[in-house]
C-alpha cells in the first residue's frame, strides 16, 4: 500500500513537471501540442476507490490549471474522465480487471489501445471545446482535438513501451 | 432515514463527481475574480517562482540569436540618437536665442518603460497568457501595455507583488486598437485562433485605400499604447462587394515563439486621463 502510494505520487509530480516545463513548451504548427499527464490518469489502478480517484484527477488538473492560466477546464475534462473511466473499462472488455494497472500487458495492445484513444479523445474534446467556449472556430476545434489526441496517444504508447 | 442513507452509499461517488465538476465551472466562470486570481495563476509565488527557476536555464539555448538582435537593434538607436542629435543642433542654431525659453514647448515624460523578462509563455492554446518577472512592487499595474522590440505583445492583466500576467495579443479577448500607417484608417487587431504569426485587422472601412505590405500601427486612442508601435503589416486583403469592412490579414511583428525580453509600459498621466474620461461617461 505505502509503495503503491509513493509510486502514484512520484508519477503525479514527474508527469506535472514534465506537462508544464517540457510538454507545454512543445508547440508544432502552432497548435499541436500533447497532454502527457494523462498517463497518470490512465495508469491508476482498476477497482481503485471512486472517490479517491475523482479526488486525485481533480487535484491534477487543478495543478495544471494553475500552471497554464486556464482556470477549470483540465480539472473538469480530468474529472469527467475518471468518471466514465470505470464504464468504459467495463463496457469494452466485460473482464473484471479488478486490481490491475490498465497497460499493454494487462488489456494486450489492441485493447489498450482502444482504451487509451476512448479516454484521450474524451479528455480533448471536452478540453478544447471548453476553451473555445463557442462553435464559432468549429473546425479548427475539431482540428486541434484529432491532432492532439493522435499526438497523446502517440506518446502514451511510447510511455507504454519504455515502462515494459 | 435508512433509505436515504443508502441512497446516499449509493450515489455517493455520483455526487462526489458532480461537486468537483461544479467547482470546475465555478473556476471558469469567475476567471476574473481578483482574490481566485491571486491563487489559481501563474503569478503566484510559487508557480511564478517555478517559472522563474526554468527559464533561468532554457534561456541559454535562444542566447545567440538574442545577442545578435540586440546589437542590431543598439545599431539601430545610435544611428537614430545621431540623426536626431544633428536635428537639433541645426534646429537650435536657427533659432534665436530670446525666442527659445518661450516658444520651445518643455518635453514631458509621458511614457516610460519598464524592463521585464518572459518567464513563461504559451502560443498554442486558443486562450494564450505571458507570465513576466515584474509584479506590483517595480510599479506594474493592471491594462498596461507590453511591447518587445519588434513589437506589440500585449495587456498586462493581473499583477501580484513580484510578477505579472499579460494577455497575450494571441488571445481572442485581445483588441488593439491601431491603423494603417498611410492612409491612417483606424481599425481594431484581433487573433484567428491558430496561427502565432498572424492576425486580423477589422473594421477599416470600404473607402480606404489598403495595400499589401502596408505597416500597421498602433492607434495612441487609449492609456495602454503610445501612437506609432508596430503591430504588423499587411500580408493580404479582401473585399467583398457585399462588404462595408475590409478582411485584412496582418503577419504580426512580433514572433511570440522567441520571447524573451520585454518592455511594460507605464503611462504617467494615465490616473488623469481615465478618470477624466469616467466623468464624461457618466
Amino acid at each position: 500500500m505505502g509503495h503503491s502510494v509513493l509510486k502514484y505520487g512520484i508519477q503525479f509530480v514527474v508527469l506535472v513537471l514534465l506537462q508544464v516545463f517540457l510538454f507545454g513548451n512543445f508547440h508544432y504548427l502552432g497548435f499541436i501540442s500533447p497532454f502527457v499527464y494523462l498517463i497518470f490518469l490512465l495508469n491508476l489502478p482498476v477497482g481503485m476507490s471512486r472517490h479517491l480517484m475523482l479526488v486525485l484527477a481533480f487535484l491534477l488538473g487543478l495543478t495544471i490549471d494553475i500552471f497554464s492560466n486556464t482556470w477549470g477546464i483540465h480539472a473538469f475534462a480530468c474529472v469527467l474522465v475518471t468518471f466514465l473511466r470505470g464504464y468504459w473499462i467495463d463496457g469494452l472488455f466485460h473482464i473484471d480487471y479488478a486490481g490491475a494497472s490498465p497497460s499493454v500487458r494487462v488489456f494486450g495492445l489492441i485493447n489498450y489501445c482502444k482504451y487509451a484513444i476512448g479516454i484521450i479523445f474524451l479528455h480533448h474534446t471536452c478540453l478544447f471545446l471548453l476553451e473555445a467556449f463557442s462553435l464559432q472556430n468549429f473546425w479548427i476545434v475539431l482540428l486541434r482535438i484529432l491532432c492532439n489526441t493522435v499526438l497523446t496517444f502517440v506518446l502514451v504508447l511510447c510511455y507504454e513501451f519504455i515502462r515494459r | 432515514m435508512e433509505n436515504l442513507i443508502r441512497f446516499f452509499q449509493r450515489f455517493s461517488a455520483l455526487m462526489l463527481f458532480i461537486v468537483l465538476e461544479v467547482i470546475a465551472i465555478a473556476l471558469m466562470v469567475n476567471y476574473n475574480n481578483y482574490h481566485l486570481s491571486v491563487f489559481m495563476n501563474s503569478s503566484n509565488v510559487v508557480t511564478g517562482g517555478l517559472y522563474h527557476a526554468t527559464s533561468g536555464v532554457t534561456e541559454y539555448f535562444g542566447l545567440y540569436g538574442k545577442n545578435e538582435k540586440l546589437s542590431v537593434e543598439n545599431t539601430r538607436l545610435k544611428n537614430e540618437n545621431q540623426n536626431l542629435r544633428k536635428q537639433l543642433a541645426a534646429l537650435s542654431s536657427q533659432v534665436p536665442k530670446a525666442a527659445k525659453a518661450d516658444t520651445v514647448v518643455p518635453v514631458e515624460e509621458q511614457y516610460h518603460y519598464i524592463p521585464a523578462k518572459v518567464i513563461n509563455n504559451s502560443v498554442n492554446h486558443y486562450q494564450n497568457y505571458l507570465t513576466l518577472n515584474k509584479g506590483l512592487r517595480d510599479g506594474v499595474r493592471p491594462d498596461m501595455g507590453v511591447v518587445s522590440a519588434d513589437g506589440v505583445v500585449g495587456i498586462v492583466m493581473q499583477a501580484s507583488d513580484r510578477y505579472c500576467v499579460v494577455l497575450s495579443m494571441l488571445n481572442p479577448n485581445s483588441r488593439i486598437s491601431c491603423r494603417l500607417e498611410k492612409c491612417r484608417n483606424f481599425g481594431s487587431l484581433v487573433w484567428n485562433g491558430l496561427d502565432p504569426r498572424k492576425g486580423d485587422l477589422i473594421e477599416i472601412p470600404r473607402h480606404a485605400e489598403v495595400q499589401a505590405g502596408e505597416k500597421v500601427i498602433t492607434s495612441g486612442f487609449s492609456s495602454i499604447f503610445p501612437e506609432g508601435i508596430a503591430v504588423g503589416t499587411v500580408k493580404d486583403f479582401d473585399l467583398k462587394p457585399s462588404d462595408n469592412f475590409y478582411d485584412i490579414e496582418i503577419e504580426l511583428a512580433t514572433d511570440f515563439r522567441k520571447l524573451t525580453y520585454v518592455n511594460i509600459i507605464s503611462y504617467d498621466h494615465r490616473a488623469e486621463m481615465v478618470s477624466l474620461e469616467q466623468q464624461v461617461e457618466k
